[in-house]
């Protein structure tokens, strides 16, 4: 098991360098002068060739990437074309800015679909099913920003009930605190982004769940508990329940890597200061050492979140043989 | 075992008094059992034998109360003792099971849940109807095993780590949890090589005489109920065609069906050789005029095929359901020929 | 071909499966006479006799669904943006599939180090942050329907070709492969004649979930503002609406444009578990 281990890590790393290399030329080989806007043609050519050398820029293709990469060895992400500071001081809280955001809508997601699943599939049949599986999927099929729009519009416009956007009131906190982050402020902004995300997300598990709760029902064991004289309850939640969580549980960490790529979508709606409106924005300015960066830390949670995935289907389902 | 008719006598453990089940499907609804009638007594042991789609899973379902939700209970009694189970609403039905009733299930790697303990399995049942504790139930469940002979150090063991006689031990020890005062076998040892399924009905035998619950063997192996059982019911077709005391039937079988039943079993020392009844069951779904064995049956003339056969009690307290019960002695005797089955 | 029909004729006799095909087939005949039916141009302007532009007005009788900030029509935009979901949904499918397809089929049927390498190249694409990924590279290569298609293409096919390559490997197993090989049938034979069409019912599953996924990606590219700016989509109106800042006190605007594809969208998914059901109970929609 364990080279099994080390040999999906060595796979993870691999994936890893490619993704680095190909972002790093993609920039440079493909149509149009990154550099365009940082260092306007219409300078003069000594402050061309200095604003250059500042960059790194001036240097042959090849000593540009392993400059780049031994940066990287040292979490120095370059210089930020657009506000000239090093990326890593922007890229900092807005990483944990997204976590707040995805983590938590997706577990929530994760609950409602296992427990609303399992419960449907219970009821096999039913109107109910017909109409949560109906719901759940219109949900799936909207295009999660729209759905943002519509919230704003009816919570925070209509209603009035939330904020637009954002992290927390403009001017209410001076920095990123801790004490920022536990503020009710912090939560009333968070509650809507968490609930449109939460309902986008609901498809998935809900109906992995069902499926899955539909293959334990048929069970032995099943039917044995239901002679046993347990309760219906006790069935469904010890065990019909806790058998079919399996598949849930292995998709999980890929689920969130994927959400975390998604968070370009739901942060733009939100104005929700996170890496993928990071990256939205970088690209927006063609700020390309903070698009490379921010495109990396996506990259990293995604492939992370495959890697532990697989993971965690190798160690519980005895039937996948690695060689 | 019998259909009784006295007043005076104690009731019996288990009577089924004309049970009819019913299947939805999609090509109509199928009738399973059909005017089920029997009586058994505790410290029998009663053998159900009979084709596969014969209802023998249908009755012991009916008997749980767990028929599959396309199937109905039409009409008919089960009756545990002096309570007639199903006119018990859900929860006080919920509660009867296991305690009076339990069961050995036919394969015990699908039975037992594979993300629990198996000490734990047993003792949630035991749990969900005594009011005990934990330590309490935890220690039974150390006895159960001790008494089917399985080390009681490995109750926290979960189900694939135990062999399969191990596991269809562990499976009886949850069936005798409760002390119940009938237990039902569903196959009990299908999966398992012939020297274990000997220990295992050993030890069955000896814990029905031990501690005298009535015992229905479903199977559709003749020689394990020649075995094993005092009593034999034969099923066809969802119907009761023959049953009484194992012996007299063995020797002498009076419903054509079971003569052939007989005659599928090799016998020791014979050098006949085992011959099946040609044809199938008849589809359920098609209700059917007459005796349901007729179109398979040699002897079957036009009464049989119009008309259904009377009961027909006998010595012994033997019941059998057949137009021709006089002439199926004669039968008898030359039906392990395969020639005899020919269609007249 | 016949497969294709096989498909709609599964999806027809199964309930929800007949009544989103209706849906579909609605969004088709839009897609294809929508412009013709449109009561202004895509992109047009419209002005009252006394020539001042039609902004934002309600929806009423000249105008059922409101106009835009510029004086747009919302009905002829969402006639008009009918073409564009359905055309880059259908070929971002297919193409995706066609691509996955073969993957999986080569990785699957010939094995050994090939596999390995195929393999690997997929799970290096699975690692690629989705839309992030397909910013990125419009942003580089320009915005038009066919960078955006091909932008698609290339993310998208990394899901097909693993579920086919799990399919191929135990169909090679399968005794009338191994008939097929003892008659001296080429490997190419064997792997398009033979193996193939054992797997186009995934495949054709594949094709429909890549549907949906496609149009909701389209629709989110030109909400990001990376959008065909000359194509009129579902998308870019939602996107207009946004940008404009408008979309608040003109609900008519960004109304209509999201449910047309949350129903389009829906009745993709529709159809395809249809045939999933009696297809492949077994296997599990897992997105892209």
């Amino acid at each position: 098991m364990s080279a099994f281990l080390l040999k999906r890590f060595w796979h993870m790393c691999l994936t890893l360098f490619v993704m680095i290399t190909l972002m790093f030329f993609m920039f440079r080989m493909l149509p149009g002068d990154p550099t365009a806007t940082v260092i306007s043609p219409a300078l003069y050519p000594k402050a061309q060739e200095a604003l250059r050398a500042q960059f790194g820029l001036d240097k042959p293709l090849w000593e540009q990437y392993f400059i780049y990469l031994k940066n990287l060895a040292t979490l120095d992400f370059g210089i930020s074309f657009h506000t000239r500071r090093p990326v890593a001081d922007a890229i900092e809280g807005r990483l944990l800015n997204t976590v707040l955001l995805i983590l938590p809508s997706m577990l929530a997601a994760y609950l409602a679909g296992a427990i609303m699943g399992a419960v449907v599939a219970w009821r096999r049949g039913s109107r109910f099913e017909t109409i949560l599986v109906l719901v759940a999927t219109a949900f799936q099929a909207t295009p999660v920003f729209w759905l943002g729009m519509l919230a704003i519009l009816l919570f925070s416009i209509k209603l009035d009930l939330f904020p637009i956007g954002h992290l927390v009131t403009p001017g209410m906190f001076p920095q990123n605190t801790l004490k920022m982050y536990i503020s009710a402020d912090f939560l009333h902004h968070l509650a809507l982004p968490f609930i449109v995300n939460a309902l986008y997300q609901f498809c998935f598990p809900f109906l992995l769940m069902r499926s899955s709760m539909l293959a334990t029902i048929g069970e032995d064991y099943i039917e044995l508990a239901r002679m046993k004289g347990l309760t219906e309850r006790r069935i469904l939640f010890g065990h019909a329940m806790r058998n079919s969580m399996l598949p849930l549980a292995t998709t999980l960490p890929m689920i969130l890597g994927w959400a975390v790529a998604g968070s370009v979508v739901i942060e733009t709606v939100f104005s929700w200061p996170g890496l993928g409106l990071l990256m939205v924005e970088a690209v927006g300015r063609s700020d390309y050492p903070m698009v490379q960066a921010s495109f990396l830390l996506i990259a990293v949670l995604t492939i992370a979140g495959t890697f532990i995935s697989d993971l965690i289907y190798g160690f519980l389902d005895p039937r996948i043989v690695y060689k | 075992m019998n259909q009784r008719s006295t007043k005076t006598l104690p009731a019996p453990a288990l009577s089924v008094q004309h049970l009819s089940v019913e299947y939805a499907t999609d090509s109509g609804p199928a009738e399973a059992l059909k005017d089920i009638c029997f009586t058994i007594e505790s410290n029998q042991r009663v053998g159900l034998v009979g084709e596969s789609g014969c209802g023998k899973s249908t009755l012991l379902k009916a008997i749980m109360g767990v028929v599959a939700t396309n199937g109905t209970v039409k009409s008919g009694q089960i009756r545990l003792k002096d309570t007639d189970l199903l006119s018990l609403d859900e929860n006080s039905r919920r509660k009867t099971r296991w305690r009076d009733i339990s069961m050995i299930t036919q394969s015990a790697l699908n039975a037992l849940n594979p993300v629990h303990r198996v000490g734990d399995q047993i003792m949630e049942v035991i749990r969900a109807h005594q009011p005990v504790s934990r330590n309490e139930a935890r220690t039974r469940v150390q006895e159960l095993f001790t008494l089917v002979g399985v080390d009681p150090g490995r109750t926290g063991d979960y189900p694939h780590q135990f062999s399969g006689g191990m596991r269809q031990r562990v499976v009886i020890a949850m069936a005798l949890a409760l002390e119940p005062q009938i237990i039902l076998a569903d196959e009990p040892t299908t999966a398992l090589d012939v020297i274990v399924q000997d220990q295992i009905f050993t030890r069955i035998r000896e814990l029905q005489e031990k501690l005298s619950f009535a015992l229905i063997l479903v199977t559709h192996d003749l020689s394990l109920v020649a075995e094993n059982c005092t009593h034999m019911i034969v099923m066809y077709a969802g119907v009761i065609v023959e049953m009484g005391p194992t012996r007299e039937i063995i020797k002498n079988p009076r419903h054509p069906y079971s003569i052939g039943l007989r005659n599928a079993v090799p016998v020791p020392g014979s050098n006949r050789d085992p011959i099946s009844i040609p044809g199938s069951p008849p589809d359920l779904t098609h209700h059917q005029p007459g005796c349901l064995f007729s179109a398979r049956c040699p002897l079957a003339d036009d009464i049989c095929h119009r008309t259904s056969p009377p009961v027909r009690q006998g010595k012994e307290n033997r019941m059998v359901r057949c137009h021709k019960d006089g002439e199926t002695v004669l039968f008898a005797q030359k039906a392990f020929r395969q020639s005899a089955w020919k269609l007249s | 071909m016949s497969h294709f029909i096989d498909f709609l004729r599964i999806v027809w006799r199964h309930p929800s499966g007949k009544i989103s095909l209706l849906v579909f087939g609605l969004c088709i005949i839009l897609a294809v006479f929508g412009p013709v039916l449109a009561p202004y141009g895509a992109f047009e302007r419209v002005y009252d006799a006394n020539d001042n532009l039609v902004r934002l007005v309600s929806p009423r009788w000249e105008h059922p669904l409101g106009t835009t900030l510029l004086g747009r029509d919302v009905l002829s935009q969402m006639l008009w943006g009918a073409r564009p979901a359905l055309v880059i949904g259908l070929l971002t499918a297919v193409g995706t599939v066609a691509i996955g397809l073969n993957v999986g089929l080569i990785a699957g049927y010939f094995g050994g180090r090939l596999d390995s390498l195929l393999m690997r190249i997929t799970d290096i694409f699975l690692g690629l942050p989705f839309l992030p990924f397909i910013i990125v590279l419009l942003s580089l290569t320009g915005r038009n329907i066919w960078t955006i298609i091909f932008a698609m293409m290339i993310v998208m096919w990394r899901s097909t070709a693993r579920i086919i390559r799990a399919q191929v490997l135990s169909l090679r197993e399968m005794p009338f492969i191994s008939a097929a090989r003892t008659t001296g049938a080429s490997d190419f034979d064997i792997l398009y004649r033979e193996v193939a069409p054992n797997v186009m019912p995934l495949a054709l599953i594949g094709v429909t979930f890549a549907v949906a996924w496609a149009i909701i990606t389209e629709a989110s590219i030109g909400f990001l503002g990376f959008g065909d700016p000359d194509v009129v989509s579902w998308g870019s109106i939602i996107y207009q609406a946004y940008a404009s800042q408008m979309m608040y006190r003109a609900p008519w605007w960004v109304l209509p444009p999201g449910i047309a594809i949350m129903v389009l969208v829906t009745a993709v998914y529709f159809i395809g578990r249809a045939y999933e059901e009696v297809v492949n109970p077994r296997m599990r929609d897992i997105g892209t």
